[in-house]
Order: structure tokens, then sequence, then C-alpha cells
């Protein structure tokens, strides 16, 4: 028992910040960011049960835990609509279409990386299937609650589900090269979404005719049609992995014909040449702000696209896909001012509000508004400039970084039998292109 | 599980051959009645030994009771004054389970669509043929005091259904398709490949069974112009578990891999086992919530080693070269030393919260059981807890408990002999019955301990103390408990007379204790010996008298 207790003792200690932090606190005298209401100078912001009470000057709180925000930036916790954080497995890359699956089934509370991210000051992520099939598996909006311990703690409730779709070259490379099967090309990939919607029309109509008593029996059950079918009915926003403009075009074509107007194109490097196109459709794209060339498809590229895109009528946001990138989203927001001359205010959008509407989330959080989540990023200098640094990250009015309190190991896990040091461990079956993890073992390596 | 007792023993009446080669040098024997004379019974819940007799014959325990008479057909073993425990039951392993040779995977042109065997999904497997009586661990674990064990077979998803066997060489399955064994192992580079297509895989399937079990009802009841229900034996065989009919043993070894078979129970609601679970602390409130069974596993981190702690070796490497040493390799290795302490934690933990578990032997190595079961105890699990997780816990789990799980009469025939309590230092199994089957266990004589080995002072050593005037002999008996040493003194010149040590302390070479003698005034003595192999020497020391030298060697070892 002694021992039990001790452990008890050892982590309350080493965790300062998620011990028992409560939902309430009090950021005094801090230059705020609202990114819907301009900035407020000298305001606080007072968060009771996690949600924002009141943003004003000169608020008394009793009991309440203070931030003194005097000559620091407050902002809304910056989201990052493409990430493959804080979860197990990234792609089941065995079939084009696997629907079913879902990502948020393997949340990994415990990844590293989401401490990290909180450090960048990104509060909310969205945990993504990777770009191995056409239709590859459900994602999931994750708040990084660092320190809870239940996979389904980190899981933002309420967020509407969100699905990964991809175009070009990953699924051809895949399934087309690597098995030789369907899709093999940009026109195979196309039908492959349409087979799928097609099967989930049909498998719809068959399960509406023996819940309205047509047919006698019930039909065969099938979570991946079940699936498609959610999508057609729109209870599911598809995010899809995309670089050239004619297939984006192509599926906005797809996506007519079946009646689904809920899209966010991801990475979509070639969006700049179908910008009135997006716009018109309501499609949204999450970019990156100056990563290309690394392969073939995304050699036409430019670090305009966000500006270009925005000044579109696109609701645009710039994206990680990295767990490197994830940190410091504020400074990629920040190239747009050099590459399009985008306003603070467009450019902060890029990575607060904007995700949010993508995601879905965008009326509990993306800005500092009364009534919303209190999820906060509290820099020192202004997080635009290349001087920031990021001091607290608020996730739910709970301190989930403190720049103070950021001991040398934050690991929530250890391995009981791992090698000291354990640096080495974590970094040896690691690949670099994280959209792809997992497919390399999958197609090439016989693991006996 | 859940199966009736006129199910298992209808299993057990099978033929022998059935199951394994008969072995003709083993010379049947001449009697199996056994009588156990005068021996101290424990059982879960009981505080203290009763003395009693037991007679066993027919594979049950017939009769237990104070004075019983031996039948004339019974051989009495010698265990007079022994200690009988209820054998244990390993609630999930590979015991007995056949390996199979590994086949390269056959290519499938559709890896997203592979055959439901090749993919690793077989819930309508039987473990039948998959038997192997040959396997050592069936020995090691019956000479360990286990006596049935529920076993699992080999794969992957769903590789087959559990069964439960005695640990024997003849006759050793008692029920088939106990359990469905599920894993979130992954199948090689076909569907499912990953966990989130294995969880997706299970909700597929369980609501296919469910809608099937519905469409066969809806046949049944008029099937003149209902469509056939399609004849699917690995779906149907998933219908008991959707009807809460079998329980589902899934492998959660990780705390991330209890959450995400909670979260299916929660979703689909069946019989969930939490199996061979190693980590389960965070989630012991929704294990409680939701009612679910634990099988904890009996596997642990490798302890760290004596040497490892003061750094010995790794050191003197180190200092070679200053320049890699870690800066923060103390924090760090304070961590890893924590870690282990957490999964040695995980059973005292569980029996806090109240909650009952039983447990698995997989991937442990017999020799490490009981180590690993001190382990546990030190860092909080109740020795008491520790027996009922072995024994009727496991028994209730399996649904057996009206015939297994505890030594009462009437009950089927599995228990263990030690010659000492079985916590206790040096304690001993030395017979065991299985499925009324005896088999002895003698001790093997092991080599004589040397001094700084840890436990090698135990036992009775001889001193001779040289007081000018006043030469003084006797015997000091040291005994091991735990960590703990106890010492008592038997004085030759004093007839009768025997002190206990206080304040023992041994540092690996070095035992310091001492004794306090009540003649007219206080006079304490402070003992001093230096242990080499099997001979000592040392001091007294007595204030204000002065130091003595003493020297002896050892008379008996332990037990």
């Amino acid at each position: 028992m002694k021992q039990v207790l001790y452990i008890f003792s050892f982590l309350i200690l080493s965790y300062p910040i998620i011990a028992q932090e409560s939902g309430d606190i009090l950021i005094k005298n801090g230059t705020v960011l609202t990114i819907t209401n301009g900035n407020l100078k000298f305001t606080d912001i007072l968060i009771r049960d996690g949600k924002i009470k009141s943003i004003a000057k000169d608020i008394k709180a009793e009991d309440v835990k203070v931030i003194d925000a005097s000559g620091l930036y407050v902002m809304p916790g910056i989201i990052d609509a493409h990430s493959h954080i804080a979860i197990d497995a990234v792609n089941e890359g065995t079939n084009p279409v696997t629907a079913e699956v879902n990502v948020g089934d393997a949340i990994d509370p415990y990844d590293i990386n989401i401490y990290r991210a909180l450090a960048g000051g990104v509060t909310i992520s969205h945990a993504m299937h990777g770009s191995a099939n056409a239709i590859g598996g459900q994602c999931e909006t994750i708040k990084h609650r660092w320190g809870a311990k239940d996979p389904a703690a980190m899981r933002m409730d309420g967020a509407p589900r969100t699905i990964k779709f991809a175009l070009g070259e990953n699924p051809m490379r895949v399934h087309g090269e690597g098995r030789g099967i369907v899709p093999a090309t940009r026109m195979g990939v196309e039908q492959v979404f349409r087979n799928a919607f097609a099967e989930g029309k049909a498998y719809m109509k068959e399960w509406e005719a023996y819940q309205g008593g047509v047919t006698s029996v019930p039909p065969e059950y099938n979570l991946r049609k079940q699936t498609m079918a959610d999508i057609l009915k729109g209870d599911i926003i598809i995010h899809c992995h995309s670089y050239r403009a004619d297939e984006i075009l192509m599926l906005m074509n797809v996506l007519e014909d079946y009646g689904v107007d809920k899209i966010c194109f991801q990475h979509v490097n070639e969006g700049f040449k179908v910008a009135p196109e997006l716009a018109a459709f309501g499609a949204h794209a999450s970019v990156f702000s100056d990563w290309w060339a690394y392969k073939f498809e995304v050699y036409y590229s430019t670090a305009y696209n966000a500006a270009i895109l925005t000044e579109n009528g696109v609701v645009t946001s710039i994206n990680s896909d990295s767990r490197e990138l994830i940190r410091h989203l504020y400074h990629e927001a920040a190239k747009t001012q050099r590459y399009g001359e985008l306003s603070d205010d467009q450019a902060l959008s890029l990575i607060t509000i904007n995700p949010a509407i993508q995601l879905g989330i965008e009326d509990r959080v993306g800005s500092i508004e009364e009534g919303k989540d209190g999820d906060i990023a509290i820099f020192k200098n202004h997080p635009l400039s290349i001087y920031a640094v990021p001091q607290y990250t608020i996730v739910d009015g709970a301190v989930r970084f403190n720049i103070k309190e950021d001991a040398a190991d934050m690991r929530q896990e250890v391995n009981p039998e791992e090698q000291i040091p354990a640096f080495y461990e974590y970094r040896a079956h690691e690949e670099e292109d994280s959209c792809l993890q997992g497919v390399f073992e999958q197609l090439f390596l016989h693991q006996h | 599980m859940y199966k009736t007792l006129f199910r298992l023993l209808s299993v057990m009446i099978l033929p022998g051959f059935m199951f394994g080669q008969i072995d003709y040098d083993k010379v049947k024997e001449a009697t199996d009645v056994l009588f156990l004379n005068d021996v101290y019974v424990h059982n879960s819940g009981d505080t203290t030994f009763t003395m009693q007799d037991i007679i066993i014959q027919d594979g049950i325990i017939k009769q237990m009771g104070g004075s019983l008479e031996a039948p004339y057909n019974a051989r009495t073993l010698k265990v007079d004054s022994s200690y009988v425990y209820p054998s244990f039951i390993d609630m999930m392993s590979h015991l007995g389970v056949k390996k199979e040779e590994r086949k390269e995977d056959p290519r499938v042109k559709f890896p997203g669509f592979p055959p439901n065997d090749v993919a690793g999904i077989t819930p309508e497997w039987k473990l039948t043929g998959k038997y192997d009586t040959k396997d050592g661990g069936i020995k090691s674990y019956r000479a360990a005091g286990f006596g049935m064990a529920h076993i699992v077979p080999r794969g992957r998803m769903l590789p087959g259904q559990s069964s439960l066997i005695s640990l024997k060489s003849e006759d050793m399955v008692l029920d088939e398709g106990v359990a469905t064994y599920m894993q979130f192992t992954g199948a090689r580079r076909m569907y499912p490949s990953t966990v989130i297509a294995i969880m997706a895989k299970w909700r597929d399937l369980f609501n296919n069974a469910a809608y099937l079990s519905e469409h066969q009802d809806i046949f049944n009841k008029s099937p003149l112009g209902t469509p056939r229900p399609k004849k699917d034996l690995m779906l149907e065989s998933l219908i008991p578990v959707t009807k809460k009919e079998q329980a589902v043993f899934t492998r959660t070894e990780s705390i991330k891999s209890v959450f995400r078979a909670l979260e299916l129970e929660a979703e689909l609601d069946y019989q969930l086992v939490l199996a061979n679970a190693e980590v389960v602390d965070d989630a012991i409130a929704k294990i409680k919530a939701q009612n679910v069974p634990v099988v904890l596993s009996l596997a642990l981190p490798k302890a760290e080693k004596e040497k490892d702690k003061k750094g010995d070796k790794a050191e003197k490497k180190d200092n070679k070269d200053k320049a890699v040493e870690h800066p923060q390799k103390e924090e760090l290795a304070q961590r890893k030393r924590e870690s282990i302490e957490r999964y040695e934690s995980q059973a005292g933990l569980l029996e806090d919260a109240g909650h009952k578990f039983a447990f698995s032997t997989m991937d442990l190595k017999s020799k490490d059981f009981k180590s690993n079961l001190n382990r546990m105890i030190n860092a909080g699990l109740s020795k008491a807890g520790a027996l009922d997780a072995l024994t009727i816990n496991a028994a209730k789990l399996l649904e057996i408990d009206d015939v297994a799980g505890s030594v009462e009469q009437g009950k089927l025939a599995y228990l263990f002999v030690s010659n000492k309590p079985y916590f206790n230092e040096g304690a001993h199994i030395g017979h065991t019955i299985v499925d009324g089957n005896w088999l002895e266990h003698p001790k093997k004589e092991k080599k004589k301990a040397k001094a700084g080995t840890g436990s090698g002072i135990s036992g009775e050593w001889s001193y001779e103390i040289a007081i000018p005037e006043d030469e003084r002999s006797g015997t000091i008996t040291i005994e091991k408990a735990d960590d703990d040493y106890s010492v008592t003194v038997f004085d030759q010149n004093q007839t009768d007379t025997e002190f206990t040590g206080n304040d023992v302390s041994y540092n690996g070479s070095t035992l310091t204790f001492t004794i306090t003698i009540e003649d007219g005034g206080t006079l304490i003595v402070n003992f001093t010996m230096n242990f080499e192999g099997d001979s000592y020497e040392g001091f007294i020391s007595i204030d204000g008298l002065g130091e003595f030298p003493m020297q002896g060697q050892r008379i008996t070892s332990p037990e």
C-alpha cells in the first residue's frame, strides 16, 4: 500500500499543471485578440466552468485562479484542421473504401505530441485518417486535455462527424500500383467515390423499406455502407486530401450528383486555380502555408494560396499535418502577411475561427466571445511576430501548458522496460510521411 | 463459460485417446483412492487452518472431517501436518494448445475482402484437435499449484473459442466452447489490419449476428413466404454472444486497449471480460460502473536487479566516456522504477476498489509465478486476495464454483499440499492432486547458497563465544519472511532458555541484532555476524564489559 501511495503522490507532484484544475480562471489585463470583435486592450476574461463568462475591464471574481496577462497577447486557442497526433492508427490501407473505421477508436491520450502542440498554443486538433484510401476512415476532433487518462476524455463531445477522402497519387499508389486493383488512375478514384455513394444510397433504401414494413426481414447489416448513407444524409463533413485543380472540380461534380455539400478540401495546393468555383460550391480549403514539391502532383504550388483563397471568399485555414509544424502554426499563419498581405485578423482567422467553421464547431470555439469554450492561448509578443512565445495554453478553463512549469520530462506513460535514455526508442520506427503512416509496412514489409 | 456441470462431466468421460497417446511406460496406479491424514485445510475466506482428514475417490473429495478411518483400498499419503489448498485456476493462457507452424501468408487478390480464416476471423472454431498434452508448461504449472486452465487459441482478431482443461497428461479437456476469444491483433497486410478496423469489424460482425438471429426467428415463425436466412457458421457462432449467453474474453494488456474494450461493451452490450490486463488503474471506475470482470496478467515487467540500482557495471562503462552520460539519467531511471511499481500495484488497487478479479499466466514463465505474486503482495495485494484470485474468483467467473475453487466435501478433487503455509519462506508444494490424479513433486536439493546472495543465511547455526572463564555455545536460528529476518538464540549453558533477537538487520553479508537478558538486572547483548559460505565469524558486545569473539557453522538449511 505504501508503494501505491507513493506513486500517487508522485503523480501529483510531477504534473502540477494537471492536478485538478478547476474550469474557473481569470485572465487579467491582457491585449485580447478576439478575432471576431477586434482587439481589446487592458481587458480581463473570466472563465467559469470551462466557458467564457465575461470579457470586460476590471472584472472582480472571488475564489478563482488569476493569470496576470499584463503586456501579453490573449487569443483563442489555435485549431489545427489537419493532424495525425494522439492516435495509434492512421491508415487502414487495405481497401480503397474504409468508411466504417474511425480513428476516434484509437485515441492515444498519452501521446507527448499533445503536450507539444499545447506548447504551441494549439487547443484543438482534427485527428485524421490517412490518405491511403479514396474513402478513408472517420476522423475525430479532439481537445488537448493533456493529463486526462481516458481516451474518451480527449473527444470534443458534440463536434460533428468528419471523414477523410483522398484524391490522386496516394490511393492510386497504394491500391493501383501496390496491388493492381482499382483505382490505378484518377478516373478510377472517381469511380470508387461513385460506387461507394451508389451503394450507400441503395443501402439506405433497403433499410427504409424494412423499417417501413415493406420488406419482412432485415437487410444485411454493413457498417461501411451505413457510413456512406450517413454522408448522403449530411451527417458527416468530408475532408478531402487533394492537390490538383482538375480532381477538385471532379469531386465537386460527384458530390453535386449525390446532393452532398459539406466538404473541406485539405492541402488543396492548386486551390488558387479554382478558388471562385470552390467559393461558389461552398467548399472550404485547409492548406499549408508554403509546403510543396514533395511529390509530382504537388509541384504546381504557391505560398500565395491561402491569401488567394481568402480573397476569393473561400473559408480557408492553415494546418500542420505534422507533429512538428503543429507547434508553430502562428508562424505559418504569419507567412500569409508576407505572401498576400493579409490583415492580422485575416491571418489569425486561418488558425482559429476558420478551422472551427471547417470542423463545424464555430459556435463553440475559434474566437473569444462570451459563452464560448474557455480555450485560450496567451503569448509573449504578438502571435504573428517572429518573436512570439506561447506562455499559457488553457483548455476549458484549465491550464494545460504553462511555460514556467514545463518540466524536462512531461511523459505520462513510461515503458517499464525502456532503455535509458529512451529518446531513440521513440524515433526508431517512425517515418516522415505521416500522411501515409503504416502503409509502407502493409505494402512492402513481410512481417513474420 | 456458463455451462452446466452436466456438460462438464460429459466431456470429461470422453475416452482419453482422443486427446493424447496412452503412455505405456506409466504403470497404472494400484488404487485411485487417496487418504490425507491430519492436514491443515485452507480455503478462501478462512482465517485459520482447520485440521482434517480427506478421502479422495473417483476424482472427487469423498469425505472430509476429523479422525476419519482410511478406506481399506486407500493409499495414505505421507502429508501429515501439511497444508492443503485448492488448486489454482489459470484464467487464461495457451497451456496445452499446439503451436502451429508459421505458414507463408497467402496472397489475396483483394486485401480488403480476404477469406475469414486468412484474416484471422474464425470465432466458430473450437480447440478440438489442437491440444498438446505434452506441453511442458502443463507439468511446470501443475508443480506450481495449478490444477485447471482456461485456454484460448492462438491467432489474430477472433481465433476461436476457449476450452477448460485439467493440468494432466490424459483426459485433459473439461469443456470446449467456453468463451469467445478476441484480440486487437490485426491481420497481416489485409483487412482488418489496424485497431480501428478491428473495432469497426467487431461492430459489423456483432450487428450482423444480431440481425441474422432476428431473421432466423422471423423465418422460424413463418417460413412460408419469408426469404431464407443465410447459412453462415461464423456469424451463427456469435449469436450467443449477442444474447449474452457467451462471454467475450478480450485480450487487453495496455490501459488503452482496456478503455477500447470497455467502449465497445458500452456501445453493444455484451459479456465482456478484460483478459490478461496488465494495467487497469485509470479505468477502475469505468470497470466497476460497467461491472466487467477482470483477469489480471501475472506477468510483470522485469524487476530492477540490485546491481542495476547501484549502477555498478553501467557506471563503470559510462565513466570511460563521461561525455555520453545522459544528464537526466537518474530522473529517467526513477520514472522507470515508478512505472514498474505501477504494474506491480494493479492487483492491490483492484482489491482496494472491491472489484473481484482472477489471474492469467499468458506470457509468464512458471518460474516467475510466485515471485511475481509476491511482488504484487509487496505492492499492496493481500495474501488472501491473491489466493482468492487464483481459486474461488476464477471458479466463479467460469461458473464452476459449485464443483471447483475450494477444498470441500463433494467438490472435484483439485488441491495441492504444501509443507508450510503457502506464503511462508521455504514453502514447497510436495503433492498435487488434479482431478483426483495424484503426483508427488520431490523437492530439488538446491546448491548451498553462499552468504551474500540473498536468503542464504536462513537456517540453524552453531555458535561459540569466547568469554574468559565462561565459554558459551548454542544455536542461532535465522528465518526470513519477505525481506525481514527473525532470530532466535538458544543457549546450551542456560537450558530451555530462548532469546528473541531485536533490531535485526542484514546487509547481504553482516547480520546484527540484540538480545536482552533479564538476570537480576537488564543486560543488552549486541551480536555481529559476518557470513562467509557456511560459516561466520563475529563478536558480541556488552555495554561496560567489552567485545568477545564468536564463530560458528551452519547446522541446517531452511526446509
